[in-house]
């Protein structure tokens, strides 16, 4: 085995992997129109990739890349308010569940949970559209209201319309994965709550909110982290179906409509970016756990393997 | 004849004094949900039977039919218990038929998966060495990406090649194969710990002594004391891939419109819905939504029963 610093070693695999969904993107390419690839070769592509040249879309008649950098900005904004969601419902609401499980609302909370599990998103969203847009008209069904621009970034956050219109879409999404983590994070506050530890803080009178936060809490991180990069796969997949179903104009409804109208370049071009896209992701993940984990700690000691046990 | 009778009664006795049986009675929530998914089994299996109209067969739809509302509304058809979708199929057929094909694409995925999760598994934890880290770094490579937006990009693409027509005629099996592939590192992965536990037990080296062949070890020996955990990965994963169908074909990549499952009667239903005809979508989300709860409770009860941590402190 060679052994290669951390950090070349995960460039080297993150341009392995990137050439590798490229050359898939081109079979694809090849596959929905050939007639494209057919004057196209497979160095070529590459090369035009290297020169962030990703073909022109055949509906819109513009670069590819330009199509999805401007449907970008609204993707980015529904995924960020659906974490936030996520992460203000799931921290109180599983530390609650977890130092009082036998109380009636952690009960509820835990059923609901299961509810959750079983909820389709979109039976969610059709649910919401019916009650909120159809019947009581409170809330718009579809799109993203009034915009503001900044350069070419165009935002919804700052126009009460563009909040309306975000309301329906991040709950529903948020929905999805907010019983997921709310019992990875009880799970594990239970586990931390019985340790020797924590035994030891509540025999040294420490103050018990300072017990959840210092001793629960932060024992939860890591297994957070991990979740949360298990799951962002999961959240792109529902982001697709939320984006469809209340014709959000991102980069998932995007793909859908180049899916249907058969668009080939646009098709691979998102291919190549989400895969990029992944590997920025595991790499941050990777590095929040270093940040986290105090046995691995970022640099040249990692190799030592100074495990120890906790206690 | 009576043998037989005897026998089976024997085996009815049997089972109703094992410790499952007697944990199930003792869980509500656990009892119901068991029966409410058995009626449904029960249901789907009897679907060509028992359902007033066939949506398959165009012959049986008349568009002046459509839309009609169910029966506790103004202006219901007694013809249409649960009222009509936009083609003028009843509605209570459609979602029969589309529980038996959601269960169908869930029993025949999880199949796949189960096999494929468990050999890989197996081979794993039994041989070790390259084998060993070949399977489980390919399950790690599987668990990035996560099994939904592998199944959607891989079809959507499909579609794209294959064209709407000719994909719908291929779409059934192309789920259940998909879907079956997406997800088997949870087999592996689980299946290896609990091998690489058993493996150096007396009774394995009894069995070697024995002569036995390691495929006969590995099937006969080891896999019996090894398949709980892998049973409620199982249960849980039909609910998994019953979702990821109904997405999918929500997205109208999954089965086709003439042969609908319940994501796709939610899909075509739901552009109705702006003009207030709600039913077409929710009444079959209400029917995928009780098929997937009771299925997730199950699981989860069954995760309960079948922990050997338990089954000291249960009566």
């Amino acid at each position: 085995m060679i052994y290669l610093p951390q950090i070349t070693r995960r460039i080297l695999t993150g341009s392995i992997t990137i050439v590798l969904a490229a050359c898939v993107s081109y079979w694809v390419l090849s596959l929905i129109t050939p007639s494209h690839t057919a004057t196209l070769s497979l160095g070529q592509y590459l090369n035009n990739l290297l020169h962030a040249d990703f073909g022109r879309s055949q509906f819109y008649n513009l670069p590819n890349l330009h199509v999805i950098l401007e449907k970008l900005p609204a993707t980015f904004e529904l995924v960020i308010i659906t974490s936030l969601i996520v992460a203000l419902f799931a921290l109180p609401l599983g530390l609650y569940s977890a130092i009082a499980p036998r109380q009636k609302l952690a009960r509820g909370i835990m059923a609901f949970s299961l509810l959750g599990i079983s909820l389709p998103v979109f039976l969610t969203g059709s649910l919401m559209v019916y009650l909120f847009a159809v019947e009581l008209n409170w809330l718009p069904a579809f799109g993203r209201g009034d915009l503001v621009w900044f350069g070419s970034w165009s935002s919804g956050l700052f126009t009460v319309s563009g909040w309306q219109h975000m309301v329906m879409p991040a709950t529903a999404l948020s929905l999805t994965l907010l019983p997921l983590f709310l019992r990875l994070i009880r799970a594990e506050l239970i586990q931390v709550m019985h340790s020797n530890p924590v035994r030891l803080a509540q025999a040294m009178g420490i103050a018990p909110w300072r017990i959840w936060l210092r001793y629960g809490l932060r024992n939860a991180t890591l297994p957070m982290i991990t979740m949360a990069s298990l799951q962002f796969g999961t959240l792109m997949a529902y982001t697709l179906v939320v984006e469809t179903l209340f014709q959000w104009p991102g980069v998932g409804s995007l793909f859908m409509q180049g899916i249907i109208r058969g668009d080939g370049t646009l098709i691979a071009a998102y291919l190549v970016l989400v895969s990029i896209m992944f590997l920025l992701f595991n790499s941050l993940t990777d590095l929040a756990y270093g940040l986290f984990n105090p046995h691995l700690a970022p640099g040249p000691q990692q190799t030592q393997k100074t495990q120890q046990h906790p206690l | 004849m009576n043998a037989a009778k005897y026998h089976g009664h024997h085996v009815w006795r049997r089972f109703r004094r094992q410790q499952l049986w007697r944990q199930l009675k003792a869980n509500k929530t656990a009892f119901v949900s068991t029966i409410v998914l058995l009626s449904l089994g029960i249901l789907a299996l009897l679907t060509p039977w028992i359902s007033p109209f066939d949506p398959t067969n165009m012959q049986q739809q008349n568009i002046m039919d459509a839309e009609l509302p169910p029966f506790w509304q103004q202006g219901h058809d007694h013809r249409f218990l649960l009222g009509t979708d936009g083609l003028g199929r009843d509605l209570l057929s459609s979602i029969l038929y589309g529980l038996k094909n959601s269960l169908w694409i869930g029993f025949w995925a999880v199949l796949l998966q189960f096999t494929l999760g468990t050999s890989l598994g197996l081979c794993a934890g039994y041989f070790g060495g390259w084998a060993e880290r070949l399977i489980m770094s390919l399950a790690d490579l599987q668990l990035t990406f996560s099994s939904l937006m592998l199944a959607i990009l891989t079809l959507a693409i499909t579609r794209a090649a294959m064209g709407a027509h000719d994909y719908h005629m291929w779409s059934p099996w192309l789920l259940v194969l998909v879907l079956g592939l997406a997800d088997w590192p949870q087999y592996a992965r689980t299946l290896r710990a609990s091998v690489l536990a058993e493996k150096h037990k007396d009774y394995i080296a009894a069995a070697h002594v024995l002569g036995y062949r390691s495929k006969h070890i590995m099937v006969f020996h080891i896999l019996p004391n090894t398949l709980s955990p892998l049973l409620v990965i199982a249960t849980l994963q039909i609910a998994h891939v019953i979702l990821a169908e109904a997405a999918l074909s929500f997205l109208d990549i999954g089965m086709p419109y003439a042969n609908p499952s319940l994501g796709g009667l939610m899909g075509a239903g739901f552009e109705y819905m702006f003009s207030g005809i709600w039913w077409i979508a929710l009444l079959p989300g209400l029917a995928l939504l009780t098929l997937l709860l009771s299925i997730n409770l199950v699981a989860d009860w069954l995760r309960d029963a079948l922990d050997p941590k338990n089954l000291g402190h249960r009566p």
